[in-house]
């Protein structure tokens, strides 16, 4: 129960995460358009996030003994969700008018707009590792598996958004949606605690040391 | 060891690569031209981008992938224009003082000439471009108070066009020919189409250096995203001088319309640098029923139509682009003939679409729609003298088999063959076809064409070895060609119950509700947040 628990985060986040990235493009069309420049950025804010959030994320599980952390990174990721509709078109009207270098602008913006809610969404990766660690003999596998349910939530959020989301439901009650989901998984989350595996005390492998010296 | 083994299998595939790569040019459909070759062929970021010629064919096209995105007639070249405009003022505005010679042909390029094409068009939806100046009333107002009347006041009117989506630039010929003051902008996204068109199409190149005679750019090339373009300079410039028409002509290589330039908010900007009598005008490929095979198509035009009329372009009005007369000409009066004129509504076909804040209709607008019938395309240009004559093979259901060939060089080796070929009734009234069934005159024909190309570099005489059950010479006049299809459609479209805005896509947004029994009834509004313009043109 707790392993399903845990995979089901790792396959919801997923899915927010790319489906935010396929709605992206859409979220900055009305100002800066379809050119190759949107993807490009796009698709470096939502890396560069990652990068950033598994260094975040991997600080934080160290010192994690529970999922509180889990909860409040999801819970803060839910609520940018949420506030991204509020925000969007006026601060891109706002880039495009000052910053005359469309592709200056465009990055910009999308950094402004994905950079926050990606992170934190990032850096539940670590954690979830941390907490789905059982012992060291199989730290492989589970880590493998967490990883593959991560990205199987990656390719639903991309499909489901284009075949199903995008086409029936208009694109701010998606980001809505997607934020109330990622907050009340956040909220599940502090609500109902999990420890850190107590295995992790009696690993002696070299393999598992940088955890234990949490 | 095990290195040597992961260096042969790495070897192996990057040589199976490398040899089976594939030809970015893709000539391969059967019917097309035997004598095309590229002139020149670049990457983009959004495409694969060709200049393709065939001198039989008269053609220069760009093609997108294998997909024509739009086509000039190689002959007259622009130096024919500028030789019939010692006798023809009306051609002055393209005469050049100095050369602009066009940039030479990459190595492929098999052929003595190098493409310096005029401004006949070789796409048919680009004919139709001149409607939307010719009824902008307080712009054809003014041309005719200067012209001192209504003959050919055309030639007087200013016009300031922005135009989204380059493509070929035939657009801007169509334009530039028929309109000599008016001022050309267009932006397009992708810069390596613009380099090409510079390249290969002198006569737009030299435009760019010119200027109207009230010292406006008759051309400007523009490389940014329409909407950014649209939404922040554009609406700078208009607050000077705001633009009379506006072209949407911008598809991607998936001959898909972005969708970012198809939502209300997006057409309300248009609005927004268009003048009070300003015309937006669209090219958008669809239907007005579902198409037989399944999908979407008549939703991207009662979309696009609903839309336009949402963001306050509310008098709209639709023509759909017809190379074919609405009743069978004389001696041809068939059930069979009338059957294929009708209109089918569920065909997919280009669409002229029209929106302005202005009434824009026959009924509403009827000086403008007067203008529209009395518009003769290309008035400089004699007929029977602009032509492409193909020889092809055909098959007994009529389908093309062989790559078709110019017939100029073998008529010149066999005065009397064409004789032998009869001619044939046709509904096209620009394309005179000649054919024979005849096995003697077949196999006569199939060896002077190997005789006169067998070998020759360029010439693809593919389909030629074949067995046909006839041989078809085919005979297309292209200023012919424009006037039919501009008449055509324009006669087709006055009929407002079947092409007017309202009556293809229902009241206006504040006013829906009711049932209104539009022909497109399942429209759907395009709006930033569901900007699905994409999806539905792909058949969901």
């Amino acid at each position: 129960m707790r392993l399903f628990c845990l995979y089901a985060t790792s396959i919801i986040a997923g899915f927010c995460m790319m489906a935010l990235e396929i709605m992206g493009g859409r979220v900055l069309y009305p100002i800066f358009g379809s050119s190759i420049d949107v993807w490009a950025a796009i698709i470096s804010v939502f890396i560069l996030s990652l990068s950033i959030g598994y260094v975040i994320g991997g600080r934080i599980a160290d010192r994690a003994r529970s999922n509180a952390a889990l909860g409040w990174l999801l819970l803060a990721s839910g609520a940018c969700y949420c506030l991204i509709p509020a925000f969007d078109l006026r601060l891109m009207e706002a880039l495009g008018e000052t910053v005359h270098q469309a592709r200056w602008g465009v990055l910009l913006a999308a950094t402004l707009l994905f950079l926050v809610p990606s992170l934190l969404l990032g850096a539940i990766s670590p954690i979830l590792v941390k907490l789905v660690f059982v012992n060291a003999e199989r730290v492989g596998r589970t880590t493998g598996t967490l990883y593959a349910v991560g990205s199987v939530g990656n390719v639903l959020g991309i499909l489901v958004s284009d075949y199903v989301l995008m086409e029936r439901v208009d694109l701010r009650t998606n980001l809505y949606a997607m934020g109330i989901v990622l907050g009340l998984l956040g909220l599940a989350h502090l609500v109902k605690r999990m420890d850190a595996s107590a295995t992790v005390t009696t690993v002696a492998t070299p393999v598992a040391a940088p955890q234990v010296s949490a | 060891m095990k290195a040597l083994i992961g260096l042969v299998l790495f070897a192996a595939a990057a040589a199976i690569g490398w040899a089976f790569q594939d030809d970015p040019y893709r000539f391969h459909a059967v019917d097309l031209a035997g004598d095309q070759a590229a002139v020149a062929h670049r990457d983009s970021a959004y495409s694969n981008i060709t200049w393709v010629a065939s001198e039989g064919g008269n053609y220069a096209q760009l093609r997108f992938f294998n997909r024509v995105e739009g086509g000039v007639c190689l002959s007259p070249t622009w130096g024919d224009l500028q030789d019939m405009a010692k006798q023809d003022d009306r051609l002055r505005h393209l005469v050049s003082a100095g050369m602009v010679a066009p940039k030479l042909p990459d190595d492929t390029w098999p052929f003595a000439l190098s493409p310096d094409p005029g401004t006949l068009a070789n796409t048919r939806y680009v004919n139709l471009f001149p409607a939307a100046v010719l009824l902008n009333r307080r712009l054809m107002d003014r041309a005719e108070q200067a012209a001192g009347g209504p003959a050919a006041a055309y030639r007087a009117a200013d016009p300031n066009i922005l135009i989204v989506g380059l493509g070929s630039g035939i657009g801007i010929a169509v334009y530039a020919h028929h309109f000599p003051q008016a001022a050309i902008t267009v932006v397009d996204i992708d810069q390596v189409v613009i380099d090409m068109v510079r390249d290969h199409y002198p006569l737009l190149r030299w435009l760019e250096t010119q200027k109207t005679s009230d010292g406006r750019p008759r051309l400007r090339l523009v490389t940014q995203d329409a909407r950014q373009y649209i939404r922040f300079a554009a609406k700078r410039e208009a607050a000077e001088r705001p633009f009379d028409v506006v072209v949407l002509d911008a598809y991607t290589s998936g001959s898909t319309i972005p969708p970012h330039l198809m939502t209300v908010e997006f057409f309300a900007q248009c609005g927004d640098i268009l003048g009070t009598d300003g015309i937006l005008l669209a090219n958008i490929i669809g239907a007005y029923a579902r198409p037989a095979g399944g999908g979407n198509k008549h939703r991207v035009l009662g979309g696009a139509l609903r839309s336009m009329r949402a963001a306050g372009l509310v008098h709209a009005h639709n023509m759909p682009v017809m190379s074919l007369p609405a009743a069978p000409p004389a001696g041809m009066d068939t059930d069979e003939t009338r059957r294929a004129l009708a209109f089918n509504p569920a065909d997919t076909r280009n669409n002229i679409t029209l929106a302005s804040r202005a009434p824009l209709g026959p009924r509403d607008n009827a000086p403008g729609w007067d203008r529209l019938r009395a518009f003769v395309p290309y008035p400089e240009l004699p007929k029977d003298r602009f032509v492409s004559r193909m020889l092809g093979l055909f098959d007994s259901r009529g389908y093309s088999i062989s790559r078709t060939l110019p017939f100029a060089r073998i008529a010149e080796k066999h005065p009397t063959l064409r004789s032998r070929l009869k001619v044939q009734n046709s509904l096209m009234s620009y394309r005179r076809s000649s054919l024979s069934a005849d096995t003697q005159v077949i196999s006569e024909i199939t060896l002077a064409v190997r005789e006169a190309y067998q070998g020759k570099p360029g010439m693809d005489l593919s389909g030629w070895e074949k067995q046909a059950d006839r041989v078809q010479l085919a005979e297309d006049d292209w200023v012919q060609f424009a006037r039919d299809i501009w008449t055509f459609t324009v006669e087709r479209a006055r009929d407002v119950a079947n092409h007017g805005g309202a009556q293809l896509v229902g009241a206006l947004e504040a006013e829906r509700g009711a049932q209104s029994g539009s022909i497109i009834d399942d429209a759907p509004l395009f709006t930033d947040s569901r900007p699905n313009a994409d999806i539905f043109n792909n058949g969901r």
